[in-house]
């Protein structure tokens, strides 16, 4: 059977082979005292297996969860107002379905027929026929989303798409939940001040008019001039702050333009395209414009549930991160006095528990505004949670950059690249792509740490259960809830670290 | 040209020390800003309620029972006593916590090694079980959905006719100090004495021969020898173990331990062994593969390989992270509050509503919390410098 072998060539190495009956005895009988541990690892589980699945599935009144199953997902948020979870929901969807045509393709198809699998499982379970509808098409507009983008990926307008979605995604989610209190006309005007003060510095930066006309080389500057020495004028007092802040906004804008001209140009192009529809829907938030009638403000204190815990996790990832890159670069800088005062606060924040943060926020947060300033408890919990997670953030970003070679940063200066562009455009990408796994870690501790805020009296998944186990006719029933509560988190967690560790492994972070 | 549009223009401003100077400035500036505006906010809102910071209210009478304490106090104590009271109920409880959360935590890790199949495969389920799962959920079920489930007293289920659970607590048997322990306490000092003395013996020993000996273990087998020697020459025997019973509503002997506490020890150990499990683990297997074969090559028995070779090097690995996993569970015991446990901040929470000095009760609790923390890393600084690797 065998044909001679070619000159040079080389056999390839024995395959092993492991029989069943080889594999028990390999990994359960030799030595002896591993067939005594698998007795004794198999008399445990029996033993503790029997009874939990005994009382789950026969003692186990799982009625409590099933009736209140709303409260638990999103708390006492109004039932006339649920609408916009489900929007969000498919909103959601869409941009996961969408991203992941553009950015991955056909690449971890498996993950995601698992996570398309999950939802029509879900379609499948006995909830109310509405709500199984729902689920299916929830998995129909990722799956059809999904199709579209990946027919369409090599189009440039796709990946903005995508971008666009999954950057406005976070901003949105707040807007629809919260709704809209219906501002009065001076705020709104402010409003349209500040959106035509970013505008305009923008444009105006990108455009330097002054190669034009070289008149406009210090005229430019009466557009945050103006507003600022309207502050100063006596008549104008009540509206210093305000007026300030216009100033800062446009400069700061103009500056943006100005230095990178060519990157904003799609961008700023766009915004100049909405500026007249963005005027029209803050025309609508007034008392009685159309916003405000359909989406009426929905006080944080009717927040609650699983809505409350995942509001919570994504505030607290999307401020933490900013900030925790901005400690870790005051920690490393040259400057004593930043550097100390990053060090302090990290290690003081680090050194106390979240709770004693959470308890800080609670009662010493308004202690600290001006008076007739009031800044609700959900809020307050958010802005705990934020200092707090900034801390272990910075710690992570640092470790980050301490693994980044002194010669990059060598190499940017001699490029010309000032300090500026060097961290944005060199190091930062580098170390931030160097600390995912971490960054991940830390988030899925974040996501646990959110059920704390039920210490301090807000009814996230975990402070929602008090409510449910004070209804009459389920008082007793802590293990089913508990368990319930439990699962949810679990899952969740769980399906992140798994996510992240496939990446990881796709990416070989960590193995440079 | 060029040079000279330079040297005209504002040239000191492109001096970095300059600009650093005047950035760190600015930064000074804005904080101090920044604080001087919360500082008068606080104050005014302070000074309309009458609560101007002061840490008089230390010595006023608290007027609140504590359910657990370690040491005397009742509701006629000061605020202060309160809160020493929390304070070393927050210790007792991070000290059998860690103590147990150590021993599970290491079978753990060494099970998640193991090659056999349904060790490793249950150790993985733990582990992954555990570490998804918020720690405060963990706590109110094993509080509610366990400790609190169990029978009432009269009906109280008895293990080894020794240890009684019940919804008011477990009793466990308690050794309780005769008239002799005095006496005893001298040669458990004299067997510490003991035990020193030849610790300091062998170590020179070693240091002439160049073949160290286990030192912590014959001190410890030194200190037990004389322990055990002495507990028989005593008259009596110097502590006897006191059993409880049920005895109408309540129970005599024994000690026992209240639900909020055994539920707060239970979740803090399970939670942080699962963790602990993953420092041992990632600790072992940092040592290389080549270090094994060398060990081997070098013709060294497996109880040799271990204690010399793989042991000292994964404790490199293992101490610095176990360590902040030992601070973490301190710093976890705050969630006490939640099942009603009377720990540092439960007690702070209670003094806080009834006297309404936020500021004073915040910066208290937060100072012990942070000693806790410095403490340990004072410890960490001192134990990396210890170990690290000696290089030519």
């Amino acid at each position: 059977m065998e044909r001679p072998l070619a000159p040079g060539e080389t056999l390839p190495p024995p395959t092993e082979r492991i029989t069943i009956l080889g594999w028990i005895y390999r990994n359960l009988l030799s030595p002896w005292y591993n067939a005594v541990l698998t007795v004794l690892g198999l008399a445990l589980a029996y033993a503790l297996l029997t009874p939990i699945l005994r009382w789950a599935l026969t003692q186990a009144e799982w009625q409590v969860v099933v009736v209140n199953l709303r409260l638990f997902m999103v708390g006492q948020y109004p039932k006339e107002a649920l609408w916009r979870v489900w929007l969000l929901l498919y909103l959601l969807s869409l941009t996961a379905g969408w991203s992941w045509g553009v950015l991955l393709g056909k690449r971890y198809a498996t993950a995601g027929l698992v996570l398309l699998g999950a939802f029509i499982g879900l379609a499948v379970l006995p909830f109310a026929p509405a709500l199984r509808l729902r689920w299916f098409t929830l998995a129909l507009t990722a799956l059809g989303a999904w199709a579209l983008a990946y027919r369409w990926r090599e189009t440039g307008w796709a990946r903005k798409v995508a971008f666009a979605l999954l950057l406005l995604y976070f901003p949105i989610v707040i807007i629809v939940i919260r709704g809209f209190a219906g501002w009065d006309r001076a705020r709104q005007l402010w409003a349209a001040l500040y959106l035509t003060g970013v505008l305009a510095g923008l444009v105006v930066g990108m455009w330097r008019p002054e190669q034009r006309w070289p008149a406009a080389r210090w005229g430019q500057f009466g557009l945050f001039l103006v507003p600022l020495a309207l502050a100063v004028l006596p008549g104008f007092v009540a509206w210093r702050f305000p007026l300030v802040g216009l100033a800062a906004v446009t400069w700061a804008a103009w500056l943006t333009g100005r230095s990178n001209p060519t990157t904003l140009k799609g961008f700023a192009r766009v915004l100049v395209g909405l500026y007249l529809p963005l005027l029209f829907l803050l025309y609508q938030m007034g008392p009685s414009g159309i916003l405000t009638r359909a989406m009426p403000q929905v006080g944080t204190n009717l927040w609650g549930g699983l809505l409350l815990t995942f509001l919570l996790t994504i505030v607290g990832i999307v401020f933490s991160f900013p900030l925790g890159i901005l400690l870790a670069l005051g920690r490393r800088s040259v400057m004593p006095i930043i550097r100390v005062f990053s060090i302090l606060y990290i290690e003081f924040i680090r050194g106390v528990p979240l709770v004693t943060v959470l308890f800080m926020a609670q009662v010493m947060l308004p202690l600290f505004l001006p008076p007739g300033m009031t800044i609700d408890r959900v809020l307050r919990a958010m802005a705990g949670i934020v200092l707090f997670a900034a801390a272990y953030m910075a710690e992570n970003v640092r470790g980050g950059l301490q693994a980044i070679p002194k010669g990059q940063y060598e190499a940017a200066y001699a490029l010309g690249l000032n300090a500026f562009q060097t961290m944005t455009l060199i190091i930062l990408p580098q170390a931030l792509r160097n600390v995912i796994p971490v960054i991940v870690n830390q988030f899925i501790a974040l996501f646990k740490d959110t059920s704390l805020v039920a210490i301090v009296g807000l009814f996230d998944l975990l402070g929602i259960a008090s409510t449910v186990l004070a209804q009459p006719q389920f008082i007793g029933k802590q293990r089913e809830v508990y368990t319930f509560i439990g699962l949810i988190y679990w899952i969740f967690s769980y399906g992140m670290s798994y996510t992240s560790r496939q990446i990881e492994k796709a990416l070989g972070v960590g193995e440079r | 040209m060029y040079l000279g549009r330079l040297r005209s223009g504002v040239q000191w401003l492109r001096d970095e020390r300059v600009v650093k100077a005047i950035a760190q400035a600015l930064f000074v500036l804005a904080v101090f800003l920044a604080f001087r505006f919360f500082y008068t906010n606080m104050i005014t809102a302070l000074a309309q309620r009458g609560l101007l910071p002061s840490f008089y209210f230390l010595r006023l009478t608290a007027g609140f029972d504590i359910g657990e304490k370690a040491i005397e106090y009742s509701r006629a104590h000061t605020y202060a006593r309160a809160f020493l009271v929390g304070i070393i109920n927050t210790l007792v409880v991070s000290f059998w916590g860690i103590l147990f959360a150590t021993i599970i935590g290491v079978i753990v890790g060494l099970a998640r090694l193991s090659r056999n199949f349904v060790i490793r495969t249950l150790a993985t389920i733990y582990v992954e079980g555990l570490r998804n799962i918020p720690l405060l959920v963990l706590l109110v079920f094993w509080y509610t959905g366990v400790f609190l489930k169990f029978p009432p007293l009269r009906k109280a289920k008895v293990l080894w006719n020794a240890v009684y659970l019940s919804n008011r607590g477990v009793v466990i048997p308690w050794p309780t100090p005769t008239e002799v322990w005095p006496r005893y306490v001298w040669v458990l000092g004299a067997g510490l004495v003991a035990a020193l003395a030849v610790s300091i013996w062998l170590i020179r020993m070693g240091r002439r021969t160049g073949r160290m000996p286990l030192v912590p273990g014959w001190a410890l087998l030194t200190f037990l020898v004389v322990a055990v020697v002495g507990w028989f020459l005593m008259p009596s025997a110097p502590l006897a173990l006191s059993f409880p019973k049920i005895e109408g509503f309540r129970t005599v002997g024994g000690r026992r331990l209240t639900p909020e506490f055994m539920a707060l020890l239970s979740g803090l150990v399970i939670y942080t062994s699962a963790y602990i499990g993953e420092v041992v683990r990632a600790g072992i297997q940092s040592v290389p593969k080549g270090q094994y074969e060398a060990a081997r090559a070098l013709g060294l028995t497996p109880y040799q390989m271990t204690r010399l070779i793989i042991f000292p090097q994964a404790l490199r690995v293992i101490v610095p992270p176990l360590t902040s996993q030992y601070l973490n569970l301190t710093k976890n015991s705050s969630l006490a509050v939640y099942i009603g446990y009377p720990d540092l901040y439960s007690v702070s929470g209670t003094i806080y509503n009834q006297t309404g000095r936020a500021v004073e009760v915040t910066l208290l609790m937060m100072a012990v919390y942070l000693t806790f923390s410095l403490t340990t890393s004072l410890f960490m600084n001192w134990y990396n410098r210890k170990i690290r690797f000696v290089e030519r």
